[in-house]
């Protein structure tokens, strides 16, 4: 891969850190008047979601990190990898259980994500923020009871649990934020 | 650098009403000007002799170079017999762009005879005064080395980069390896990224006498054998830097060394050695009259005097990105 200057650093590109790849969060560039500039930037390492600061004077190169986002389609998962299929090329990939670490409990077969590649192999999975799923199981709600309340426990199609108003029924379709697992309403037909 | 346009691209970065405020304050300080006896100078955007400083790069066109300063031309004015001289204009400095940066922007650039920089100084204090009118936020006065200590608890004359490495990774700020024994590459790292954040919140400070290191193109001080200090000054507001001002060199020999030691460390640095402006060096060999002077980011002063701005570009009428 190429390398890249300071001077080219902006959020959103990818670099390779200590073996790593990370996306750059934030950059700032510092430089007294009359001294040397140097480039602060946040940066988040894509493979464990955390993020560090680092200096870097100004010019200086680092490698630039073979990361693409790409549309994908799931597949299946056999319990030890999530297949998605690029819908263009019919090619599928495994992604490990860390990849879809957040998502897995949202993934529907044939539903579309974002899949971040890394040289090549699945290193994250992003879902849209909502995501519309199924209700297969809760308790039969309160008649007419539409006000602001209670809440049940909800079972998806994917098998995850969630909590849902009471007037929602099994059968139904509901909108999920997939950032924070919440009910984000009704899906009318 | 890549432009994304968007459909609003086309419009300032400015608002009307900040554009308006702007050319109100261009006008005070042409009166505060005039009032002071200062003449009005224009001098050469497109240059033959360029600045050979190691770390700020000029914009190159064939046969002549954008100024990234007006210095050079203004000595040579006073050297001429000019008197007291200020300008307000336009300067260029190549990859320079961020919060606090945008490579074209207006400096304002003054000299006066007869003083040193503590004089100077004291000039500049009541200049910043009268702009802000009735409510001036405060001038206070450290020498660099103080302002070191007390921050910091490093003595800046006792060069030691493994304590100045220790004090800013400490701050939580990581050191890149290759200025581990740089001991102006620290400074410059601890001061942008630790000592400017520590300094008080909206009000002006004064850092004074800096390290023979950082003279630039100011006098060095020896009544201190121990720790000779260049006489040069840096005005803050909080952690913005706002203006660097000089008792300027007037030795053509010694101005002429360090342009050759600025090139040569341009070399080890990888940059292209910078043409010596000869105009500068006869302008010094024929007298230039003992005088302090001082240049001051107009866009950032336009930052502190304006509310609500928190990047330099909303002060511009187009930044780098729409010009």
């Amino acid at each position: 891969m190429a390398n890249v200057s300071t001077n080219e650093f902006k959020s959103g590109l990818k670099i390779m850190l200590d073996g790593d790849p990370y996306t750059i969060v934030e950059n700032e560039f510092v430089k007294p008047g009359k001294g040397q500039a140097f480039s602060r930037v946040k940066v988040r390492n894509l493979k464990t979601g955390r993020t560090v600061e680092k200096t870097f004077k100004s010019g200086e190169s680092v490698e630039a990190a073979d990361v693409m986002d790409t549309d994908m389609q799931y597949l299946y998962a056999d319990g030890e990898f999530w297949y998605f299929m690029d819908p263009v090329s019919f090619e599928q990939l495994g992604a490990n259980e860390s990849a879809v670490a957040d998502v897995k409990q949202w993934l529907k077969e044939q539903d579309t994500c974002e899949v971040t590649l890394w040289n090549g192999e699945p290193l994250s999975v992003t879902l849209p923020n909502f995501v519309e799923l199924k209700i297969t199981q809760t308790d039969p709600g309160l008649k007419g009871d539409t006000a602001q309340g209670g809440t049940k426990p909800a079972t998806l199609e994917t098998g995850a649990v969630v909590k849902v108003p009471l007037f929602i029924e099994e059968g139904e379709v509901i909108k999920i934020d997939t950032r924070t697992g919440e009910y984000g309403g009704r899906v009318k037909d | 650098m890549d432009v994304q346009r968007t459909d609003s691209s086309w419009q300032p970065n400015a608002s009307i009403a900040t554009l308006k405020h702007r050319a109100a304050i261009v006008r005070q300080i042409r009166e505060w000007f005039y009032k002071s006896n200062i003449l009005e100078v224009e001098t050469p955007q497109l240059v033959s002799g360029a600045t050979t400083d190691p770390h700020i790069d000029s914009f190159q066109l064939p046969g002549r170079t954008l100024r990234t300063s007006a210095e050079f031309h203004q000595k040579r004015l006073l050297a001429a017999g000019s008197g007291d001289i200020y300008e307000l204009g336009k300067v260029f400095r190549v990859d320079e762009t961020g919060r606090y940066h945008n490579p074209e922007f207006t400096m304002l650039e003054w000299y006066r005879g007869g003083i040193d920089h503590h004089q100077l100084i004291d000039e500049v204090e009541k200049f910043l005064a009268y702009l802000h009118v009735t409510d001036f936020p405060g001038f206070e006065r450290i020498s660099y080395r103080e302002l070191w200590l007390k921050t910091a608890g490093v003595d800046v004359a006792a060069n030691d980069t493994s304590a100045l490495c220790a004090f800013i990774e400490s701050a939580g700020c990581d050191v890149p390896r290759l200025i581990h024994k740089d001991f102006d590459a620290l400074l410059d790292l601890g001061m942008a990224a630790v000592i400017a954040n520590c300094l008080a919140k909206d009000t002006y400070t004064c850092i004074y006498d800096y390290p023979e290191s950082q003279a630039s193109l100011a006098k060095i001080d020896r009544s201190d054998p121990e720790f000779p200090v260049a006489s040069r000054f840096e005005i803050y507001y909080g952690a913005v830097e706002l203006a660097n001002g000089y008792h300027e060199l007037t030795d053509a020999a010694e101005q002429q060394t360090r342009f050759e030691q600025d090139n040569h460390q341009r070399k080890l640095n990888a940059k292209t050695e910078m043409p010596i402006d000869h105009y500068l060096i006869d302008a010094l060999h024929h007298g230039l009259p003992e005088c302090a002077g001082v240049a001051l980011g107009f866009d950032r002063l336009m930052m502190i005097l304006l509310t609500d701005i928190s990047a330099i570009e909303q002060t511009l009428s187009f930044d780098w990105l729409r010009a």
